[in-house]
């Protein structure tokens, strides 16, 4: 989807840009609701889902699932954008040049000179997934063991005075946290000496 | 080998409301030196014939084979860049700075046998000098080594045509020499269209008996500034069948 972003011009691409994007500025709640409204037994979309699934979406894992993917994805849509943007116009030309079409130039050139930064995009969706809150609580909602994601049993811990287990949770998620940072980190870092580059 | 098409490109390009470059010119088989001053937009002439840049009007042909047409009232015709086989050293490094100096002149090779890849490289790598830095990466090498690991990825692909964008101004004066005497070599047993842009005398003078003929852009100012630059062949080419101009 980056990809078609950054390397296509056509009509309604800022458009398409601009949903797609949607979720990073829409109060999580907010998108929670319209996702709930789409696929709400009532719509086309939920009446399709309970066909093709048998059963519906609404307040199960799968749907846990897909509330943290509506919530992280744009982050990672902008993110692969703006590094395909970034490939060296000259050596996209070049592949051209020596007879590679739009898709070899994406798969040999583009992804690989781009790796790290889409990696650290991945790493950062990953992340953003994972501290989904709002949005899971409205389409799969809280069901212990069942739909409850690590953000949510948070809250319910504290909520219900269980304080160590919401401390435990609480080290774990910031452990895990703070691992991404120092991985994206040290991913962009080593961008900026050429030899990082391509030493592996 | 039956002998090359020579290339035929009758055209202009607009850059802007005061900059124009008209071109008409027959590039027979053999090295034509093109001369001109910095910004005589030499470069866009090659993005035309390399299919990167479309002119406001005109046509690029190899042969019979129509390349590029654009006339008033005719649909575009503009073959893209991957099916041309034009190769074209730029004047950027465009090496893939992810890929060892193996796999870079491998690229165009894709398609073929391993075998088949593996000794064409193996003869271009001694040709231009590059057996031993076969296995590194291009940011370990010098400006005159990447600039000949470039040219043998363009000759690799077997070009039709083959553009020579000041190939030797990324590297430093003490290696030019040297890299020019080879640059002599290779070229001179090419049986296809070769196009070397330079505004250096020096290049010109080392490149000029292998060269079959010389353009220079003709840059004329006008009193309101309208700067036209010029490239035509200055005689009736020596070579080269009819003229359709």
């Amino acid at each position: 989807m980056g990809a078609l972003l950054s390397r296509r011009r056509f009509v309604g691409r800022e458009l398409l840009d601009a949903v797609l994007c949607l979720p990073l500025t829409l109060p999580p709640t907010v998108l929670g609701y319209y996702l709930l409204v789409l696929l709400s037994q009532r719509s086309i979309l939920g009446k399709l889902c309970e066909a093709l699934l048998g059963a519906p979406l609404t307040f199960t894992p799968s749907g846990a699932v897909l509330a943290a993917l509506v919530h992280a994805v744009p982050a990672m849509i902008k993110a692969s954008r703006a590094a395909l943007e970034d490939v060296d116009p000259v050596l996209l030309r070049a592949a051209a040049g020596l007879g590679a079409g739009e898709w070899r130039r994406l798969w040999t050139i583009s992804l690989p000179v781009m790796r790290r930064q889409l990696l650290a995009a991945t790493m950062l969706t990953f992340a953003r997934a994972l501290g989904d809150f709002g949005v899971t609580l409205m389409v799969a909602g809280d069901i212990p063991g069942y739909t409850q994601t690590a953000a949510l049993a948070i809250y319910d811990a504290v909520q219900s005075g269980h304080e160590a287990r919401a401390q435990g949770l609480i080290a774990a998620l910031s452990a895990l946290a703070l691992a991404v940072l120092w991985g994206v980190n040290r991913l962009s870092g080593r961008q900026r000496g050429e030899a990082a580059v391509v030493l592996r | 080998m039956t002998p090359a098409d020579a290339l035929h490109a009758c055209f202009a390009v607009a850059r802007g409301p005061a900059f124009q470059l008209v071109v008409d010119v027959i590039i027979p088989p053999g090295v034509t030196l093109l001369l001109g001053p910095s910004g005589a937009g030499k470069s866009s002439a090659l993005d035309v014939i390399a299919g990167f840049l479309l002119p406001t009007h005109g046509s690029v042909r190899l042969g019979t084979q129509s390349l590029t047409h654009i006339q008033p009232g005719a649909p575009v015709h503009c073959q893209p860049p991957p099916d041309r086989r034009i190769g074209y050293v730029m004047q950027q490094p465009s090496l893939f700075p992810h890929l060892t100096v193996y796999k870079n002149l491998a690229y165009s090779l894709s398609g073929q046998p391993r075998a088949v890849q593996q000794a064409q490289i193996t003869a271009m790598a001694q040709l231009l000098g590059l057996v031993p830095f076969l296995p590194r990466l291009p940011h370990s090498l010098s400006g005159g080594e990447r600039q000949r690991v470039t040219l043998g990825r363009a000759l690799l692909q077997a070009p039709r045509v083959l553009l020579l964008d000041e190939p030797l101004s990324a590297v430093d004066l003490g290696h030019r020499q040297e890299l020019l005497v080879r640059l002599q070599a290779v070229l001179r047993p090419l049986q296809i269209p070769v196009l070397y842009v330079t505004h250096s005398p020096e290049e010109q003078a080392l490149l000029a008996p292998v060269a079959i003929q010389t353009l220079r852009a003709q840059v004329q100012v006008d009193e309101s500034g309208h700067t036209q630059v010029t490239l035509a062949n200055p005689s009736p080419p020596p070579s080269g069948g009819s003229s359709d101009f």
